[in-house]
């Protein structure tokens, strides 16, 4: 009796952990929510972290393909492109984000950094997948409003990454009387990232079949 | 720009997500194991019903 009780709570636990669980419980978390049933575990911090960070690499896949829907091989290449751009910026940022983090002494643990980072690139993305099929539309539509919709698309998501980033770290370090430290981790770790960006935006062009300033990378767009 | 350093930080980038692919199952298999350990905690922690 009591080991059949056991397994079918097992049972129900372990289904309620399938995907669509956990993409719930990284909604929740990066709208600011808490994870349901309270204290979570390592294992269960580092699942939200790498689905935040599968999940923003999949919706900026969707941004991609409406940005290069002018013709079916950028589309298809840029599916791959928009992912990798911000997969590579993530991962050459972190290093020195968590160096920062170490050498100022913050009291926010290294993973939940990570955390919270995936969180806000989730975040972000999101925003972009949603702002795809406006841009998709426009740039088919409009030679005035496409191609600066397309660049405002991305400059409002990575606005709101910052500030889900920001609020992140926020939430995780409440009352806490040394969080300044912490915050310029999250600074080096924004600044990084955009700087990152920045390159590897350039390297993978074209991205949008118009050409942008953003195509010649950090020399272009600094140019007079 | 140069397209051979794309070509290289791009597979860079695939081996990552390979790398996150495996963390993150091996993560899964963990926590199944910790909702069943609490699971079966929790089951020792309840009396059992009362026979009629």
């Amino acid at each position: 009796m009591s080991a059949c009780r056991g397994t079918m709570r097992w049972n129900s636990h372990v289904g309620g952990s399938t995907s669509m669980a956990n993409l719930s419980q990284l909604m929740t978390v990066t709208c600011g929510g808490n994870v349901s049933g309270g204290e979570t575990s390592r294992s269960q911090q580092t699942m939200l972290t790498i689905l935040a960070l599968f999940a923003g690499l999949a919706l900026s896949a969707v941004w991609g393909l409406a940005a290069g829907s002018t013709s079916a091989t950028l589309a298809l290449a840029n599916a791959y492109k928009v992912p990798m751009v911000i997969l590579l910026s993530a991962l050459t940022a972190l290093p020195a984000g968590l160096v920062a983090l170490r050498l100022l002494g913050a009291p926010l643990p290294a993973q939940q950094l990570v955390g919270a980072f995936a969180s806000a690139i989730f975040g972000g993305t999101l925003v972009l997948a949603t702002l795809a099929p406006l841009v998709a539309i426009y740039y088919h539509t409009s030679s005035k409003a496409g191609l600066p919709l397309a660049l405002g698309s991305v400059f409002v998501a990575l606005a709101t990454a910052s500030l889900l980033f920001a609020r992140a770290v926020v939430r995780r370090l409440a009352d806490h009387p040394r969080r300044a430290s912490s915050f310029i981790a999250v600074a080096v770790l924004v600044v990084l990232f955009l700087a990152a960006l920045l390159q590897f935006v350039g390297m993978a062009s074209p991205i949008i079949d118009a050409g942008t300033r953003f195509d010649g990378g950090f020399d272009a767009v600094f140019s007079r | 720009m140069n397209p051979t350093l794309w070509l290289v930080a791009s597979s860079l980038g695939a081996t990552v997500l390979v790398v996150l692919a495996i963390v993150y199952r091996r993560a899964a298999a963990r926590r199944e194991l910790e909702l069943a350990e609490a699971a079966i905690e929790a089951d020792y922690a309840e009396p059992d019903e009362p026979k009629r």
